[in-house]
């Protein structure tokens, strides 16, 4: 069973699966650490996976030209986004559903308006990007063979983990952005401008989001269909905030939707006589118990805190009225 | 004026629905000129809701049904500053309990089945709803995104029921659907919209509508609603316990999520289907914004989403305009609601530049 389960194709197919996972909670990261609660990465990620398929058919099958649309197109939708948030202070989770939706209706309506079909696109011309070879990856046991071969994008993403960690607890900027989510005013009062480090996180979760829409549609299949993100951003959601906002561990966790996700796909293909639907759930049971503990752990330890605290007081007050009383 | 009217209240309220409808209107133009911009029929959606209001009425208020409900589900957790997004779940859980007992139940009186069979439902969505409610109040699990996850769980248990246990052993290989229901426990249909879907549902949503302004305006648990809507802190106080108002208002709002699922089971499909809600639990969002969070609101927002739903439905079966095009509208109106974007900025500059002008006459009075 647990042979079945860690071999290195499932650990491959989790590293691909959790690709875009890492993307867009990296995107959403950056805007939790700015104070920003950033559920629209669901609608970034759809806008960014038609567009992805709109540059490869209209350049005749190039995947680059492709990625770079969707990141343009995710930005675009992230600067709405960031206009009715930080310019209008409007509430970030009803805008955030406003902007799934609006995401939902676009890509459906542009898809008739364009390419005159409904449901899904085919790109058929499609060059996909050719896996990346590194020899020296092979040696290691199981985990080398899993990792080698995967696409350019996702080597790009652990890059960007990397990145993302030196960038937030290395530089001023990154200091920045974790002192407005901290407390704005305070921000303002060392003259940091708390609108432009939002206006900066924004558009970078729009911009990643986008390319991760994008690697969704063109490198893991080469179609777009409606509503193809399915439930991906909110669960990329829930890794930044198992996570705790801090990289490394969010793309561990987003990793282990991942592992999840594949472990289901395995199951599925064994025919264990599980019904697919159950095992689809899987991920997502596995989302909330790990919300859940994220919180619960968080909320005792404080609550621990608090109870010493008035304990100590309760006691103090005890004291002071038998002393009264004698 | 009479003791009773309070003229400011309603001078704010039929401000608000002046705002309102200058924003509707504002989403449709912007809608026309989009359609105008792709080459399609640019007046289709207007002429698509003139005819929703007019000769397919039927098709209003079938679809207007669970709007409402669902925007009175969203409104009330709203009031409350709790964010319950699984709607949806919460009406799949109950249309799958509805279908259950209606099955399960022995060929008997009709009205008694049918309250059985949403009893059921009302029960089956508010417990769904109270899992994201007890594990905020317990481990301060964030509910926005507990309930969104809940919702695919739902959808997927739901697809497992009807390919599963309750799948119908007659039916052709490629639909998944259970068996239809009895007859004794369908909801009667109205008899002037013949054939159409539209049924004594609208009835149980507005009787809804109408239950839950009286448990806002004249009970203690719509004063605890309000009260820790607006201020917890002063809520707790006051000597009420937010936690439990919260779990309260989670569960009526699943509970309200359910009768969609059993309406949508007992007087549209007669069976469960796979995948039979088109988003009501969003739309719903749309519908309580619109009105203000305010029950009686919700009826006439709801009808008019309905219209709007409905005009799109129509557009994609007689029309090559893609109805998708509804959902852009809905969510304009929802952001720019949202953001207050039309009306208050204006207006703040109006009574700006009075108190500017007034503090400038008064400097000239003094000089």
């Amino acid at each position: 069973m647990i042979d079945m389960m860690l071999n290195s194709e499932v650990l491959a197919s989790m590293i691909r699966i959790a690709t875009p996972l890492t993307l867009a909670a990296l995107g959403c990261l950056m805007c939790q650490r700015a104070g920003i609660f950033n559920i629209a990465i669901e609608g970034f990620m759809l806008f960014g996976a038609f567009f992805g398929i709109v540059g490869v058919m209209f350049t005749g099958g190039n995947v680059w030209i492709g990625m770079a649309l969707s990141m343009v197109a995710g930005t675009i939708l992230a600067a709405l986004f960031g206009l009715v948030i930080i310019r209008f202070h409007a509430n970030m989770i009803i805008s955030g559903i406003a902007i799934n939706l609006l995401s939902l209706g676009l890509t459906s309506y542009l898809l008739r308006a364009v390419f005159d079909v409904q449901g899904s696109i085919r790109a058929l011309n499609i060059e996909k990007l050719s896996p990346v070879n590194i020899p020296f990856l092979d040696a290691i046991p199981v985990i080398g063979p899993a990792l080698n071969g995967q696409s350019i994008i996702t080597y790009l993403s652990i890059l960007l983990v990397i990145l993302v960690q030196i960038f937030l607890f290395r530089t001023k900027q990154g200091l920045n952005i974790r002192a407005v989510g901290e407390s704005e005013d305070a921000a303002r009062t060392a003259g940091v401008s708390p609108e432009t480090v939002k206006w900066f996180v924004v558009l970078f979760s729009g911009l990643i989001c986008g390319l991760a829409g994008a690697y969704l549609s063109t490198t893991i299949v080469s179609e777009f269909t409606e509503n193809m993100v399915q439930g991906r951003g909110f669960n990329a959601f829930t890794a930044v905030v198992f996570g705790n906002a801090h990289p490394i561990a969010v793309w561990a966790v987003t990793l282990l939707f991942g592992f999840a996700d594949a472990v289901g796909i395995q199951i599925e293909l064994l025919g264990t006589g599980i019904p697919p639907s159950v095992v689809k759930m899987f991920p997502f049971i596995l989302a909330i118990v790990a919300l859940t503990l994220s919180s619960g752990i968080q909320k005792f330890k404080r609550d621990g805190r608090s109870l010493r605290s008035l304990s100590i007081k309760t006691l103090k007050i005890k004291e002071t009225k038998s002393e009264e009383e004698e | 004026m009479t003791n009773w009217i309070n003229a400011k209240a309603i001078k704010a309220s039929s401000f608000i629905v002046i705002k309102q409808i200058a924003l509707i209107l504002a989403a449709l133009l912007f809608a026309t000129i989009f359609l105008k911009a792709s080459q399609f029929e640019a007046w289709a959606i207007v002429n698509g809701i003139k005819t929703s209001l007019t000769t397919d009425l039927a098709g209003t208020i079938r679809w207007a049904t669970p709007l409402i409900l669902a925007g009175l589900a969203i409104s009330i957790t709203f009031k409350a500053q709790v964010f319950n997004l699984g709607v949806d779940g919460q009406l799949y859980m109950g249309a799958a309990a509805a279908t259950v007992v209606a099955l399960a139940l022995p060929n008997q009186n009709g009205v008694l089945s049918l309250t059985l069979v949403f009893v059921a439902a009302m029960i089956a969505g508010a417990v769904f709803a109270l899992i994201p409610a007890l594990l905020k109040v317990y481990f301060d699990t964030n509910e926005v995104v507990s309930t969104l996850l809940l919702n695919f769980i739902a959808l997927l248990y739901m697809e497992y029921l009807v390919t599963g246990p309750l799948r119908d052993p007659d039916a052709s290989t490629n639909l998944n659907a259970s068996q239809a229901l009895p007859e004794n426990t369908w909801l009667p249909r109205l008899d002037y919209f013949e054939p159409s879907a539209a049924n004594v549902g609208i009835y149980i949503a507005i009787a809804m509508a109408i239950l839950i302004s009286f448990v806002y305006y004249r009970t203690k648990l719509g004063y605890e609603i309000k009260l820790v809507g607006s201020n917890p802190r002063m809520a707790t106080y006051g000597g009420m316990m937010p936690k439990r108002t919260t779990i309260k208002v989670m569960a009526i709002s699943g509970a309200l999520a359910g009768i969609i699922g059993a309406i949508e089971v007992t007087a549209i499909q007669h069976k469960l289907l796979a995948g039979f809600n088109p988003g009501y639990g969003f739309d719903g969002i749309v519908v309580s914004l619109l009105a203000n969070n305010n029950p009686v609101g919700v009826i006439f927002s709801g009808l008019f989403f309905g219209s709007l739903k409905n005009a799109g439905i129509n557009m994609e079966r007689f029309t090559d305009v893609p109805s998708a095009v509804t959902e852009v509208v809905m969510a304009i109106i929802i952001l720019t609601i949202s953001a207050e974007i039309l009306m208050p900025k204006i207006i703040k500059r109006i009574k700006i530049s009075k108190k500017n002008k007034a503090h400038r006459q008064e400097v000239s009075q003094n000089d």
